[in-house]
């Protein structure tokens, strides 16, 4: 599951330099540690059961009893800016996604052994799991 | 053009590259963004079961190339596209700091010419590393013709360098390709890439069924590759026909195919099996619809392995066995003694696969056994 909770956390990213995500309540918070490691410039916020965990390069963790937009706020009053990687990425995500599939060698089974169905419930990976379901519209799974 | 067209134009163009791996022996740089250690995180999954790991885009589909299979040649007719430099780079670094993708694979279609190519690509992947301080996986592809001196400057760029064979040899090249010239532009630049450092070496890709080859001609290439060229690994795709390209009528080759030559690979790669014993398995130069580990062991096994004493690689001839499960046999049986099929099977065995193969306690279970 840990291997999970890496792979299927997605950030949004604020131009101060925060990457910031609520992950579900079957995540475990203890990935602020892979992720601060990997990113050591950015702060890792993470929102988790209503407390937010903040961490950067590995160092000094965090924990707010707070809703992470709150935590964010107050980041953001007094860090400078940094990269400006803030573009929405979710078309650029879908689009890349679905130019991806080989429809001749379309195999749900597979998907599914790898993405099992038991993590659709989380909210998370909501592409894939539409384009498993028929490419129906998001509000229609 | 705007952005997300062309990803969808030259995402589809490179949906055939495959490319797995996002780990590199790279040490990560504490200033960077991103690092290239984190081996067999798949991001996402597509609907055929594929991993998507990198993003993987080409930078252009153009093409001078009249390759008859592929869907970016001269003539099939698609809509062409061209990726800026700073528009790809940012592209994907929105995409990798929210951890949509583990890292990058650039391809690209001929412009012009391979080193006017090259330099578009480097340009780009140089921006990645000095501009957006990119520390993370890249995953480069040679332009077959590619000059020495810009195969050298992608080698201090990417983790991990690749360039297609397509096909196991010239005649066969000539089957698929009028432009290609395979010893000159392939293997000579294989030959280069051999003599430089790169962390997660170098890898190359077969079209399985494009031309008619047989699957004893490519493994003996892939294990002339792995013996002359350091070549890390192969990858095979079968071949699928694509509208509006010369192939387009030529039938399509069953993945299987494919399959049985990805564990074909996996016995010489995993498993320290020289092709001189796996060629043993052909049947009219094709490996026959069964498992090749069992086909060889039925080859070579004179008489059952005794489990309780035979070394490691013998333990890897047993089907059932593989290289995890023959460590674990050896540390095991230092401090304590193999009793049962059962202890085999704790030690990560497939017991229904190997029982036949083996011997425990003086005992053998013949095939027969099975229905007594």
């Amino acid at each position: 599951m840990m291997h999970h909770m890496i792979a299927y956390t997605r950030f949004e990213y604020s131009k101060k330099g925060i990457l910031y995500a609520k992950i579900p309540d079957e995540f475990s918070p203890s990935i602020i540690t892979h992720f601060s490691a990997k990113f050591p410039l950015f702060y890792i916020m993470l929102e988790y059961k209503g407390k937010t965990y903040v961490q950067k390069n590995n160092e000094n963790l965090k924990i707010f009893n707070d809703k992470i937009e709150k935590v964010l706020k107050n980041y953001e009053s007094f860090l400078p800016d940094s990269f400006d990687f803030s573009k929405d990425s979710i078309n650029d995500w879908d689009i890349f996604y679905d130019s991806q599939y080989i429809k001749q060698r379309k195999n749900t089974k597979l998907f599914h052994h790898f993405i099992p169905k038991k993590l659709k419930h989380l909210g998370i990976l909501t592409k894939e799991f539409s384009s498993i379901d028929g490419n129906k519209k998001l509000t229609e799974i | 053009m705007n952005t997300l067209e062309k990803i969808k134009i030259l995402g589809e163009a490179g949906k055939y590259d495959i490319c797995a791996s996002s780990s590199s022996k790279r040490a990560s740089a504490n200033n960077g963004i991103g690092n290239p250690s984190s081996p067999g995180i798949c991001n996402s999954f597509t609907s055929d079961g594929r991993c998507i790991t990198l993003f993987k885009v080409l930078y252009s589909n153009s093409c001078t190339h009249d390759c008859k299979y592929c869907q970016n040649s001269n003539n099939c007719g698609k809509q062409k596209a061209i990726f800026e430099s700073d528009e790809l780079a940012k592209t994907f670094m929105n995409l990798y700091v929210k951890n949509y993708v583990e890292g990058f694979f650039l391809s690209s279609g001929i412009i012009k010419d391979a080193d006017y190519t090259m330099d578009l690509m480097l340009e780009c992947v140089k921006l990645l590393r000095n501009k957006y301080l990119y520390n993370g996986y890249i995953h480069l592809k040679i332009i077959p013709g590619a000059s020495r001196d810009k195969i050298k400057q992608a080698s201090e760029l990417a983790d991990r360098l690749s360039l297609n064979l397509e096909v196991p040899d010239k005649s066969s090249m000539s089957e698929i390709s009028n432009v290609k010239d395979y010893k000159l532009d392939i293997i000579k630049r294989f030959r280069y890439m051999k003599k430089l450092q790169l962390p997660s070496g170098t890898t190359t890709q077969f079209v399985v069924g494009s031309a008619y080859d047989t699957d004893y001609k490519i493994m003996k290439k892939v294990n002339w590759m792995y013996s002359n060229m350091n070549l890390k690994r192969a990858y095979f795709s079968a071949f699928i026909p694509i509208k509006n390209t010369a192939f387009e009528n030529k039938i399509r080759e069953k993945l299987d195919r494919e399959h049985r030559l990805y564990q074909t690979d996996f016995l010489m790669r995993k498993y320290n099996i020289g092709f001189s014993e796996i060629k043993k398995v052909f049947e009219d130069e094709m490996m026959p619809h069964e498992d090749p580990k069992i086909l060889l062991a039925n080859k070579i096994l004179k008489e059952p392995i005794r489990v309780e004493s035979a070394n490691y690689e013998s333990l890897l001839k047993v089907p059932g066995i593989g290289p995890v499960s023959a460590k674990r046999i050896i540390d095991y049986r230092k401090n304590a003694k193999i009793k049962n099929l059962d202890s085999l099977k704790s030690l990560g065995v497939i017991v229904k696969r190997a029982k036949n193969y083996i011997e425990l306690n003086n005992s053998f279970q013949a095939k027969i056994g099975e229905y007594c």
